[in-house]
């Protein structure tokens, strides 16, 4: 179980290093919430230690602590680049409306072209 | 000296074929510049608008009323307007309101005049929109500063210097809050003129329901939220 855990984050971390052109900040925190499961998976303790100096439980809780926050962070950057989307989307519809309406302006002011 | 020429009506339109023709012919009494913008609209509104002289663009996909009025005002500007007057698709607007926005442009030498039902007069209106449409004045007076008594008129008129500063990012409802509050930061002159709103059984009808309204307030909390 422990080895598939380390292959699949193994795995994560390649598919990420090929997409580090799309979107950096992304591909950083995935890259690195896959190094800390490889961590974990070799040494379970470790989030109980780290939970214990942050005055949280257990290594469970805090790792759910963490993913919450990750999943916060993903969720606003994805509703974010949302709204970049639609906005060219509304630019480019705008755009094809405008030449349209325009260009037939131009050609009923010149019949003849 | 205004001509006419320099005046343009723009007409955000979605789905309404029943009246535009009936709106633009009205307008176009007294004014000859009309852009109606057709937001996909899946009935015969490009049509009807086309057939009764107005200069129609046509949105391949429904952006919303918001994107429709820039797209308007994009090609009045480029059309050489001076003066740019936007206008409701239903009905709602009476064209001789049209003339007192101009009026009260000049008398107050004003960048921008917004319609006030409030200081005018309205037929019909149902009792719940007059509340929500009161709650969403004193809202627009506490997020923008300016003191207005109507914060969701679709009649209003920018100078072409006002209107090329203008930037509508907000496609769908939130855009009202959004014009006010890009003419708010623009320090511009903005007054008022008093207007009359027609609540017909058509624009009624057609989902201007007391469920709307409470819509637009949520939209004007929202588009203050996403500035």
């Amino acid at each position: 179980m422990i080895i598939f855990i380390i292959i699949i984050n193994i795995l994560c971390i390649a598919y990420m290093l090929t997409q580090r052109h799309r979107s950096p900040v992304i591909v950083w925190i995935v890259s690195l919430a896959s190094l800390s499961g490889i961590a974990m998976a070799l040494y379970p303790e470790i989030t109980n230690d780290i939970a214990r100096k942050l005055g949280v439980g257990r290594g469970a809780d805090l790792l759910f602590y963490f993913w919450i926050l990750i999943s916060f962070f993903l969720i606003i950057n994805v509703q974010l680049k949302l709204v970049s989307v639609n906005q060219n989307l509304t630019e480019i519809v705008r755009a094809m409306a405008l030449e349209s309406a325009l260009d037939k302006k131009i050609s009923d002011q010149n019949p003849g072209d | 000296m205004i001509i006419l020429d320099d005046i343009w009506i723009v007409i955000p339109a979605y789905n309404e074929g029943r009246v535009i023709a009936d709106v633009v012919k009205n307008v176009s009494k007294s004014y000859p510049n009309i852009a109606v913008v057709d937001d996909c609209s899946t009935d015969d509104t490009f049509a009807h608008a086309q057939s009764a002289g107005a200069t129609v663009l046509h949105h391949s996909i429904n952006l919303g009323q918001g994107a429709a009025l820039q797209t308007g005002i994009s090609f009045a500007l480029a059309r050489g307007a001076r003066f740019i007057v936007t206008f409701d698709a239903d009905g709602q607007h009476q064209v001789d309101d049209i003339n007192t926005l101009l009026k009260r442009r000049e008398e107050q030498n004003a960048d921008s005049v917004l319609g006030s039902r409030f200081l005018g007069e309205t037929e019909r209106m149902p009792a719940i929109r007059r509340f929500i449409l009161k709650a969403a004045v004193i809202f627009m007076r506490l997020t923008s500063g300016l003191q207005l008594t109507d914060a969701h008129n679709g009649l209003r008129l920018f100078t072409r210097e006002t209107a090329m500063q203008l930037h509508i990012r907000q496609n769908r409802m939130a855009h009202a809050s959004e014009i006010i509050n890009q003419l708010a930061s623009m320090k511009v002159k903005v007054v008022e003129a008093p207007t009359k709103v027609v609540y017909t059984d058509y624009s009624m009808g057609k989902g201007q329901s007391s469920m709307n309204s409470f819509r637009i307030l949520a939209e004007l909390l929202v588009g203050r939220l996403s500035k």
